[in-house]
């Protein structure tokens, strides 16, 4: 089952084959088997029906001639006549008597046999033709049960296996003594008379006694052995009527006789009207499957046709062709889907188009940018020019303060981020030139970097701002101020001090610079941006960190890695 | 998919059993009870069991299903039988046969025990007793005057015969056994079993009929002029018309009987019983002198005409069983 359904399952065209054919086949066989169903059942009741009425009018054939046999009999067993010829040896009354039982017996005797028996049951007179004197023992048989019974008429079976009769019998009662019977045989001949008006010899009919023993059969009836047949199914518990049966059978008990008549006709439904009957359905089903697979192929197509041009223009938009379009005059749901793809196709270019535009309105940009900064060289340009010009006029306050923009422009606008410590501390000294200069050398200044730190690798202009800061809020207004920078590593970590002899801070102040927070940094942005730079370049544990001097005064400390590579470190950290 | 196939399959069977019940059966209305049958296994002629079955039924509404075979092939049927699964009552067979097989049936008196013969009664009620059998001399009337047929057993050795005795196989035909049995008893003082055996198969000069429905047919021809076989049968062939004459030995003969016997654990126990109180009445009894031309068992019923009886040693003839037919076999090859 799994298999079937793995290889139904792969092919859309399998799977409508399969629904197809399900919807399909499913109430064409079950209507099919119902109305043969139906058919059958109908058509056997009408057979029985049929099958009945015949019988019903045999029977009442039996039964009336039993009947008239049974007047007849009596009045034969009445009859003086005959009574003293029974007993009588003169010639003359013997035939006297059977002149009588010739007259009375006149209208039946092509119904059948009449026998006079005395009470010994020697057969005294007999109508058969072939004179046959049949004695009986009184004994035994039927004679016994007519003895017993000399009100009735008794009917028994004869019979010596290959023929077989019906025996009617009557005592014949004189003061309640037996003086003979009088009996009426019932041969083959003698049935068909009887039946002459009732029977259709299209059927086999059988005539069974009490214990299902042929009585008298119709030569269909006897060919197909039927009395032995159901005698011995009765016998063995068998079921009495059985489907294998070539003939249906229809079974009715005569009256009170204790015969049963027995009908036999060829059955409803041979082999040849089923035979017939499953070779239509077959083709009809035939039919279906063919209509299935025809079906399935137009309709797999009607609906995979538009899919798999879909498809194939989505292998298209994703090799980048955007001009792809969709052709479906389709006005069902697989139209829309096209035309909702044409529509998509057609947004994602002009998206496309908009976003081209963007990237070249950027790369103008970078161009201008580029341009811009071709200025910063002009400057620095003008301000080496000014250094000349103050030397040259022996104005060295001009001379230095030019040099030392010139120097820290050129630092400032190098393509570079990360500089050696040393490098960073040199422009540190030119900051402090150019200040001590414009303070008129109000404040001192030191730095100590060791030998081993001096390649350390830092972030450009970071000591800068905070020196700044120091000198422009720590040293203010201060007579004597002093500003030191110490440089120490420890735990392969960087520490760069700056310390002032300055005003001081505000607990508050102190709190609020190691708080990080932007807002509250308003104003104090060279702080905040380094603190930012050493964040974003190495982490949330380095950082700037201020607290109260030693003596008075600020300190500030920087902590970075130590850092001894000769190349920068990855440039985009800081693009942001 | 799965699934779908499943519930289709099932509404599919669903709909089928629903238009099937539309056509039902109709119910059985001649079932027979078991109470109403009765298994009978016989080895007696058609003629013989056909009308007494026949009124047995009529009388007793019993419904008889009759199994004829060989009286040997049904014994040992009912011997390998599983009890209880076969038949319910043997009918035929000669009581030397049923006495040996004695053990596989069920010990029944009847009721009319006190008027049946009692000779060859068994001493288990194994069987009852059904008709007897006497062995006769059968004579070709036209061939052979009365004077000259011959009077008694001796005769048959007599090589005034020989080559004229039609008789059946014994190996074969188990009334011709019970026959050459009698003829080496009622000889037995005079000849030993060895002398009758040999002048017998002598005087036959080998040509035996291969049964006894054979043997009288030779001597009703005039092929053979006289023969060795059972009253029943002659008498059936005289009633026919043969021109055949009976002689019943001087010396007398034997009138071995055939039985009936419950089978042992029989399905039908009670029926069975009947069967056997139905065959030894009166009505049956008579009616096999009356029209079946056999004797009856009954003591009280006359027979036609009384024959000089000889008692049958039973228990010598089936000791002796095997020897007499090896012998026979080997004289008559």
């Amino acid at each position: 089952m799994g298999r079937t359904e793995s290889i139904i399952r792969r092919s859309f065209k399998r799977e409508l084959f399969v629904c197809f054919v399900l919807v399909a086949m499913l109430p064409l066989l079950i209507s099919d088997f119902s109305l043969i169903r139906v058919f059958k059942a109908k058509l056997s009741r009408d057979y029985e029906k049929d099958a009945m009425e015949q019988m019903n009018k045999i029977e009442e054939d039996i039964v009336d001639f039993l009947d008239r046999m049974d007047m007849t009999l009596e009045s034969l067993a009445e009859n003086d006549t005959i009574l003293t010829g029974i007993t009588e040896t003169d010639s003359w009354l013997r035939s006297k008597a059977y002149k009588q039982l010739y007259e009375e017996t006149q209208s039946y005797r092509d119904y059948a046999q009449f026998n006079i028996l005395n009470g010994e049951g020697q057969c005294i007179f007999t109508t058969s033709s072939a004179n046959q004197k049949t004695d009986l023992p009184p004994y035994w048989g039927i004679l016994k049960v007519a003895y017993a019974h000399p009100d009735d008429m008794i009917i028994r079976r004869a019979g010596d296996g290959a023929t077989s009769s019906l025996q009617l019998a009557r005592a014949i009662m004189v003061d309640e003594e037996c003086q003979g019977y009088v009996m009426a045989v019932l041969g083959e001949e003698h049935f068909e008379s009887i039946l002459h008006s009732s029977y259709d010899n299209k059927n086999g009919i059988a005539i069974l006694d009490r214990f299902w023993e042929d009585v008298y059969s119709t030569k269909n009836a006897r060919d197909e052995n039927l009395g032995r047949t159901l005698r011995q199914r009765r016998m063995s518990g068998e079921k009495i009527k059985q489907t294998t049966d070539g003939i249906s059978f229809y079974i009715m008990p005569i009256e009170d006789s204790g015969l049963y008549l027995v009908l036999g006709k060829d059955a409803v439904f041979t082999e040849g009207i089923t035979q017939t009957l499953m070779g239509v359905i077959l083709s009809i089903a035939v039919l279906c499957m063919l209509l299935c697979l025809f079906m399935t192929t137009f309709m797999s197509e009607y609906l995979t046709t538009p899919i798999k041009k879909l498809a194939k223009a989505m292998s298209c938009v994703q090799s980048g062709n955007l001009d792809v379009h969709v052709d479906s005059r389709r006005k069902d749901e697989l139209g829309q889907l096209s035309a909702n793809f044409n529509q998509m196709t057609g947004e994602l270019k002009s998206y496309m188009e908009l976003q081209v535009r963007h990237q070249q309105e950027l790369s103008d940009s970078n161009i201008a940018m580029m341009q811009a900064q071709l200025n910063p060289h002009f400057l620095y340009n003008t301000l080496d020019t000014m250094k000349w010009v103050g030397k040259v006029n022996h104005i060295p306050e001009i001379a230095v303060l030019s040099s030392d923009l010139a120097k820290i422009l050129r630092m400032s606008i190098s393509e570079e981020k990360f500089v050696h410590l040393s490098e960073e501390i040199r422009l540190v000294n030119y900051y402090m030139e150019i200040q001590q200069i414009r303070f008129n050398g109000s404040f001192s200044f030191d730095v100590e970097v060791p030998m081993e730190l001096e390649d350390c690798m830092v972030p450009k202009l970071i000591i800068q701002p905070i020196v700044e800061n120091a000198i422009i809020h720590g040293l203010k207004e201060q007579e004597e101020g002093h500003v030191f920078v110490n440089v120490y590593a420890k735990q392969e970590k960087l520490y760069i001090e700056v310390t002032d002899n300055g005003a001081g801070m505000s607990e508050e102040m102190i709190r609020l610079l190691n708080s990080r927070d932007r807002e509250a940094l308003k104003g104090h942005i060279g702080f905040y941006n380094v603190a930012t730079i050493l964040r974003l370049h190495y982490g949330e544990e380095y950082g700037v960190y201020a607290d109260a001097g030693n003596d008075g005064g600020t300190r500030v400390v920087l902590i970075l890695p130590v850092d001894l590579r000769e190349e920068a470190p990855d440039a985009e950290g800081i693009s942001g | 998919m799965k699934r779908i196939i499943q519930r289709a399959t099932a509404v599919l069977l669903l709909a089928i059993s629903v238009c099937g019940c539309a056509a039902q059966e109709e119910p059985e209305e001649y079932r027979l009870d078991e109470e109403q049958k009765l298994i009978v296994y016989t080895s007696h002629k058609k003629e013989i069991y056909e009308p007494i079955i026949k009124e047995f039924e009529e009388r007793s509404g019993i419904w008889v299903e009759i199994i004829p075979g060989g009286t040997n092939e049904l014994l040992e049927k009912i011997k390998f039988e599983e009890s209880g699964s076969g038949g319910d009552i043997m009918f035929g067979g000669g009581i030397d046969s049923l006495e040996v097989y004695s053990g596989e049936f069920e010990s029944y008196r009847p009721a009319q025990y006190e008027h049946l013969d009692h000779t060859y009664a068994s001493a288990t009620d194994a069987y009852t007793v059904f008709s007897r059998l006497p062995a006769v001399l059968i004579y070709n009337k036209k061939l052979v005057i009365s004077p000259g047929a011959p009077r008694n057993w001796e005769e048959l050795l007599n090589s005034r015969w020989k080559g004229h005795i039609a008789y059946a196989d014994p190996v074969k035909s188990g009334s011709s056994y019970t026959s050459l049995q009698t003829m080496i008893q009622v000889l037995s003082d005079r000849y030993s079993l060895e002398d009758v055996l040999r002048n017998f198969s002598d005087n036959l000069e080998h040509d035996i009929a291969s049964g006894s429905e054979e043997a009288i047919e030779n001597v009703v021809t005039g092929k053979k002029l006289i023969g060795v076989t059972y009253e029943e049968a002659a008498l059936k062939r005289i009633a026919a018309g043969a021109d055949i004459g009976v002689i019943y030995p001087e010396q007398g003969t034997t009138a071995v009987p055939d039985g009936c016997a419950i089978i042992k654990d029989a399905p039908h126990q009670e029926n069975a019983r009947l069967f056997v109180e139905f065959i030894v009445s009166e009505d049956v009894q008579r009616l096999l002198e009356d029209q079946l031309y056999r004797r009856s068992v009954r003591t009280d019923l006359t027979s036609a005409e009384a024959i000089r009886e000889i008692p049958y040693d039973l228990v010598y003839s089936g000791e002796h069983r095997e020897e007499v037919l090896a012998l026979w076999e080997e004289l008559n090859p």
